[in-house]
C-alpha cells in the first residue's frame, strides 16, 4: 500500500515536472530597437550660437557674411540633428511597446511579417514617459496635458523577425500618426492634424546596422517629410551614415531637398568625411529663387576643409556659380578662404583657380585639397524622376545590391528635385568614364508609407537606355 | 426619533414606578434605543457643528477668443490676406489674452492651495480678514504645473528638476456680504515661488535685473457676474500692474483691463492701457473693441484711441491720435480683409468734422466713404483747457445712467488724466452735443485691491470740447 503511495506521488512529481517543462514557453530573447542610429556630428560642422569666435568668419568674408557654403552645412546639420531626435523619441516610444509586439507576434514564422492591426497596441501617457520627452526636447513644450494618464493606440503596426540570410534581423514599422495627432498639442491653432507619421526601423542583430526612415505628412495635402537615415558601425573601424531628406511645403515656404554622408574613422584624429548635395527653393519678394549645392568636407583633428559648389537661380538677380575652398578650425571658424563665382562684379576666372580671391598669405594651408577627387557634375538629358541617385564604378555589377553596397562603393551622387539637378563625383580616377558609370535610383525613398508587406525586395533601379542622363564636368 | 425618545422615558418611568421587569421588551427596547443612538448621531452632530460653506473658486479665468481672431502663421506677413489694421487690433488682443492666461497660470497654483488658506483662515476665525504670514503655507507644484509655467516662460532656461514643494509668500483673504450676495477677494504673494523657480534664470536672461513683487489677486462673488483679477510685476527696473475684469450682463460678455507699467532701464518711461473687448452675443456675433494706450517718456509721448466692431457682417476700426488728432478709418469684411480705408491727417487740408474731406490716396478711399456714410461711425477727441481731476481713469457715461453694475458696459467715452492733463475720447455721437450732461466715472485702483467706480462730483467737473481740427 505504502509501495503504491510513494510510486504513485513519484509519478505525479514527474508528471508536474514534465508538464511544467513543457508548459513554460520557450525563452522568448527580449527584442529592443537599438538607440544609437547614426554617427555624431561633430562640432565644427555645426552652428554653435555661443560661438562668439565665429565672428571672425564673418570677417574675412567680403560678400555677404558667412561662408554660404558653410552656412548650407550647418543650418542642415541643425535639420538632421532634430530628425534623428525625433527618430529617437519614436524609438524610446516604441520599446515601450516592443515587449507587448513580441508577443502578439510570437506565432508569426520567421522572415514573414506580421501585421498589427490598429488600435491593438497602446502605449501608456505615464508621468514617466512625459520626463522622457522633458529630456529630449527640454525647450519644446506641446505636450497634450489632457492625455497624460491616459493612454493612445498606436496605428497599424508591422514587425518581423528576419533570419541571419538579411541585412537586418528585425524590422519595425510602426503608423504613430494618432501618437503624433494627440500626444502633442499645434502650435497655431489652425495648424492642421498629421495626416501620416510613419517610422521604420530595420536593426541588425548585433546593431550595427540600422535603417531607420520617417515619414510625415500633414492633412494640408502639401507639406511631407519624407526622411531616411542608414547607420553602419564597423567596430574598431569606422562608422559611418547616409541620410536623405525632402521638404516639400506650400508655398510661400521654402523646400528643399538634400543627402548627406558622413563617415568617422577610429583613428586617434577621429579623421572625417562628408558629402552633401542640396536643392533649395525660396520664395522672396515675390519671385521664386533656387540655389543648388554640392560639397565634399574632411576633418582631421582639429582642422577641416571643405569644397563646395554653389549655383544660385533667380528671376531678379540672374543666375550664378560660385566655387569655395574653405579649411576651418575645430569649432568651425574660417581659417583661409579661396573662392570665385562668375558673377560679373567678381574680377577672377572660375574655372582658373590661380586666379581665384583669397584671404590668407599662407597658401599651404590649401595644400591638402590636392588630394580632393570632388567634382560637380552638370547632368543633362536623360528621364529622371524626382529622388536620389548614386554613380557606381564601371566594374559594379549586382542586380539587386543592398544598401550597404551601395553606401559603401558608390563614388558619386545627385538629386532630381523639382526641375533641378544637382550632384557630384568624389573619384578623380573615373572623370574621364563619366557615362560609363552605372547610375542607380534609389527606389526606397518613394515606400515609406508603404506597408512591410507589399514593399518590393529591390530597393535600387539601374538607369537603362533613354532614361540615363548626360554627365560632364564644368565648364 | 423624538417619540422613540419619549418611549423609552415612558419605559424607564413606568419600570421605576411599577417595579416590574419585562426581560423581552425591556431588549427590545435597548435594541431601540441603540438604533436611535446610532442613526441619530449624524442628525446631531449636524446640529452643533456648522458645515462650512462651500467658497467655489471661480473658473476660465482667461480672455476666449472667437476663432478668427486666434493667431495664425501668416498674420503680420506679407501672405496675409487680413487689413493691416485688424491684424494689429488682433495683436492687441492676443496679446490681453495671453496675458489673461499667465494670471490663470498664476491662479491655477493659488486654486491647488486655496482649501488650506480657508482652513487655516477659518482656523483663526478670521475670514472676514485673514492674513496669512509668509510661509506659513507651502505650495506643492505638480508636474503640469510645472509644464505649464515652463510653457509660459519658455524663453527663460530653468530646470525641470526643481522642489516642488515650495512655500508661499503673504496671503490674504477676506469673504463679505453685500445683499444676499457674498464677495470673495484672495491676494497671494508669489515671489517666492517665482525667485524659487525662475529668479536666477529672469537674471540672466535679464542681464541682471530681478523681480521684486509678484502678487496675485482675485475678486469674486457667488453670483459671479464680476471677476476681477489684477496681477502685480515689479522687477527692479520695471513696474507692471494688469487688471482684467470679466462681467457677464444679458448674455454679453464684457472684459475691461488696465494696464500700467513704467520702467527706468532706459530713462523713465511709463505706459497706460485702457483695454475693453465686449462679446454682444447678437446675430452676426459682434464684438466691440475699444483700447486707448499711452506711452510718456523724456524724449517721446503718444497716445492714441481706438473703438472697433467686428462682426460676421462688415467691421470697423477708428483710430485717432491724442498727439494731433488725426483720425482714420478701416472699414473690413467679417475675415478681416480690407474693405476701404479714409482719414484725416496732419498734411491733408481737412476737417475732421467734414468726412467728404477727408482722403487716404488708396482706391479703397470711395468705398471707405460710402461706407461710413452707411455705418456713420464716430469717435471724438476730447479736450479741455483745465481740469482738477486727479490723474487716473474716468468712464464717460449716459445723463440718465444709474445702474453700477453696468458702468463699463454703458460707458460712451472716457477721460485719462496724466500730470494734471486731460485726454479723452467719445464713442457715441448721440452725445457729442450735450457733454455738459455726461456723469464721470472715476476709476480707483490702489494697490492690489478691488477697483471702484466713483461718481466725480459735479464741481470738479472738467468743460469738455470736442477737437475739431488735425493740429499741425
Amino acid at each position: 500500500m505504502r509501495k503504491t503511495l510513494l510510486i504513485s506521488l513519484f509519478i505525479a512529481i514527474l508528471i508536474i515536472i514534465g508538464c511544467g517543462v513543457q508548459n513554460n514557453p520557450k525563452e522568448e530573447k527580449s527584442v529592443f530597437i537599438p538607440e544609437k542610429i547614426s554617427v555624431a556630428i561633430p562640432n565644427s560642422l555645426k552652428e554653435s550660437k555661443s560661438d562668439t569666435r565665429k565672428l571672425s568668419k564673418i570677417e574675412v568674408e567680403p560678400y555677404g557674411g558667412a561662408s554660404e557654403g558653410y552656412k548650407r552645412l550647418s543650418d542642415n546639420t541643425f535639420v538632421i540633428e532634430s530628425i534623428i531626435k525625433d527618430i529617437k523619441f519614436n524609438i524610446m516610444l516604441e520599446n515601450r511597446v516592443i515587449p507587448t509586439i513580441q508577443k502578439l507576434c510570437k506565432d508569426v514564422p520567421i522572415n514573414k511579417v506580421c501585421t498589427i492591426p490598429t488600435n491593438s497596441v497602446e502605449l501608456n501617457i505615464t508621468e514617466a514617459l512625459i520626463s522622457e520627452y522633458e529630456k529630449f526636447y527640454p525647450k519644446r513644450f506641446n505636450i497634450n496635458e489632457n492625455i497624460v494618464g491616459g493612454s493612445i493606440p498606436f496605428d497599424a503596426i508591422e514587425f518581423v523577425h528576419y533570419d541571419n540570410n538579411h541585412t537586418y534581423q528585425y524590422a519595425l514599422n510602426a503608423n504613430l500618426t494618432q501618437i503624433y495627432n494627440q500626444l502633442f498639442t499645434k502650435d497655431y491653432i489652425f495648424d492642421t492634424d498629421h495626416k501620416y507619421t510613419t517610422q521604420n526601423v530595420q536593426w541588425s542583430e548585433d546593431n550595427n546596422t540600422v535603417l531607420s526612415t520617417l515619414d510625415t505628412g500633414y492633412e494640408d495635402n502639401v507639406s511631407q517629410y519624407p526622411w531616411t537615415l542608414h547607420y553602419k558601425k564597423e567596430p574598431t573601424v569606422q562608422e559611418s551614415m547616409h541620410l536623405f531628406h525632402k521638404e516639400l511645403l506650400s508655398l510661400p515656404q521654402p523646400s528643399s531637398m538634400f543627402n548627406f554622408d558622413l563617415t568617422t574613422k577610429d583613428d586617434k584624429n577621429r579623421t572625417t568625411f562628408f558629402t552633401m548635395n542640396e536643392i533649395n527653393e525660396r520664395f522672396s519678394f515675390d519671385s521664386l529663387s533656387h540655389s543648388t549645392l554640392s560639397s565634399y568636407g574632411e576633418l582631421h583633428g582639429d582642422r577641416g576643409l571643405e569644397r563646395y559648389a554653389l549655383n544660385q537661380y533667380d528671376n531678379l538677380y540672374g543666375n550664378s556659380k560660385y566655387w569655395q575652398d574653405e579649411v576651418f578650425d575645430a569649432n568651425g571658424s574660417n581659417i583661409a578662404s579661396t573662392y570665385c563665382s562668375d558673377s560679373e562684379y567678381d574680377e577672377c576666372t572660375l574655372y582658373d583657380t590661380s586666379t581665384w580671391y583669397i584671404n590668407t598669405n599662407d597658401s599651404s594651408l590649401f595644400e591638402p585639397f590636392k588630394n580632393v577627387g570632388f567634382n560637380e557634375l552638370k547632368i543633362t538629358g536623360g528621364n529622371l524622376k524626382e529622388g536620389e541617385y548614386f554613380l557606381m564604378k564601371p566594374d559594379f555589377k549586382l542586380i539587386n545590391p543592398t544598401a550597404q553596397e551601395v553606401f559603401a562603393q558608390n563614388i558619386g551622387s545627385f538629386l532630381v528635385f523639382k526641375e533641378f539637378r544637382q550632384g557630384a563625383i568624389y573619384d578623380k580616377n573615373f572623370i574621364d568614364k563619366l557615362n560609363e558609370l552605372p547610375i542607380l535610383y534609389a527606389k526606397y525613398n518613394d515606400v515609406l508609407q508603404q506597408p512591410l508587406k507589399t514593399r518590393e525586395a529591390k530597393i535600387f533601379n539601374k538607369l537603362t537606355n533613354g532614361d540615363v542622363p548626360q554627365l560632364s564636368l564644368y565648364p | 426619533m423624538f417619540i422613540y425618545f419619549l418611549d423609552i422615558f415612558y419605559f424607564i418611568l413606568n419600570y421605576i414606578k411599577l417595579g416590574v421587569f419585562l426581560p423581552i421588551k425591556f431588549f427590545i427596547y435597548i435594541f431601540l434605543s441603540i438604533l436611535i443612538v446610532g442613526c441619530g448621531t449624524d442628525n446631531l452632530k449636524e446640529d452643533v457643528v456648522i458645515e462650512p460653506e462651500k467658497v467655489s473658486f471661480p473658473q476660465n479665468l482667461t480672455i476666449n477668443l472667437p476663432l478668427k481672431l486666434e493667431p495664425n502663421r501668416e498674420m503680420m506677413t506679407r501672405y496675409s490676406t487680413k487689413s493691416y489694421t485688424y491684424e494689429i487690433m488682433q495683436s492687441t488682443i492676443i496679446n490681453y489674452r495671453d496675458k489673461s492666461k499667465l494670471m490663470a497660470l498664476d491662479l491655477k497654483l493659488v486654486e491647488s492651495i486655496f482649501p488650506s488658506i480657508l482652513e487655516a483662515c477659518r482656523e483663526r476665525f478670521l475670514k472676514n480678514n485673514c492674513t496669512l504670514p509668509k510661509e506659513t503655507l507651502t505650495l506643492d507644484l505638480s508636474r503640469p504645473h510645472l509644464r505649464a509655467f515652463k510653457k509660459a516662460y519658455a524663453h527663460l532656461d530653468f530646470s525641470w528638476d526643481v522642489n516642488n514643494s515650495l512655500p508661499l509668500g503673504e496671503v490674504n483673504y477676506r469673504e463679505y456680504k453685500e445683499g444676499n450676495v457674498t464677495e470673495y477677494y484672495l491676494n497671494v504673494d508669489l515671489l517666492p515661488i517665482y525667485n524659487r523657480l525662475i529668479g536666477k534664470a529672469y537674471r540672466e536672461f535679464y542681464d541682471g535685473d530681478y523681480l521684486i513683487k509678484h502678487f496675485q489677486s482675485l475678486q469674486w462673488n457667488t453670483n459671479s457676474k464680476r471677476i476681477e483679477l489684477t496681477s502685480i510685476n515689479d522687477s527692479n527696473t520695471s513696474k507692471n500692474k494688469l487688471t482684467l475684469e470679466y462681467l457677464t450682463d444679458n448674455n454679453q460678455e464684457i472684459i475691461q483691463g488696465y494696464k500700467e507699467s513704467s520702467s527706468t532701464s532706459y530713462g523713465e518711461s511709463h505706459s497706460h492701457e485702457m483695454f475693453t473687448f465686449m462679446k454682444l452675443n447678437d446675430v452676426n456675433r459682434s464684438y466691440i473693441f475699444r483700447y486707448n494706450s499711452a506711452y510718456h517718456s523724456e524724449s517721446y509721448k503718444s497716445i492714441d484711441y481706438t473703438h472697433a466692431k467686428l462682426s460676421d457682417s462688415i467691421g470697423f476700426h477708428i483710430k485717432s491720435s491724442g498727439n494731433d488728432n488725426s483720425q482714420i478709418i478701416v472699414f473690413f469684411d467679417s475675415s478681416g480683409k480690407e474693405l476701404g480705408q479714409y482719414g484725416c491727417f496732419e498734411y491733408n487740408e481737412c476737417s475732421l468734422s467734414d468726412t467728404s474731406s477727408w482722403s487716404s490716396g488708396r482706391e479703397s478711399e470711395e468705398n471707405a466713404s460710402i461706407l461710413d456714410k452707411k455705418f456713420n461711425v464716430k469717435l471724438y477727441n476730447l479736450k479741455a483747457d483745465s481740469t482738477t481731476l486727479k490723474d487716473g481713469y474716468y468712464l464717460i457715461l449716459p445723463k440718465l445712467f444709474n445702474k453700477k453694475e453696468k458702468i463699463v458696459k454703458s460707458s460712451v467715452g472716457f477721460i485719462w488724466v496724466f500730470k494734471e492733463k486731460l485726454y479723452g475720447a467719445l464713442y457715441d455721437e448721440r452725445y457729442y452735443k450735450q457733454l455738459e450732461s455726461l456723469k464721470i466715472i472715476q476709476v480707483i485702483q490702489e494697490g492690489s485691491t478691488q477697483t471702484t467706480y466713483r461718481e466725480v462730483l459735479q464741481k470738479d467737473y472738467p468743460q469738455l470740447q470736442i477737437e475739431r481740427e488735425v493740429s499741425k
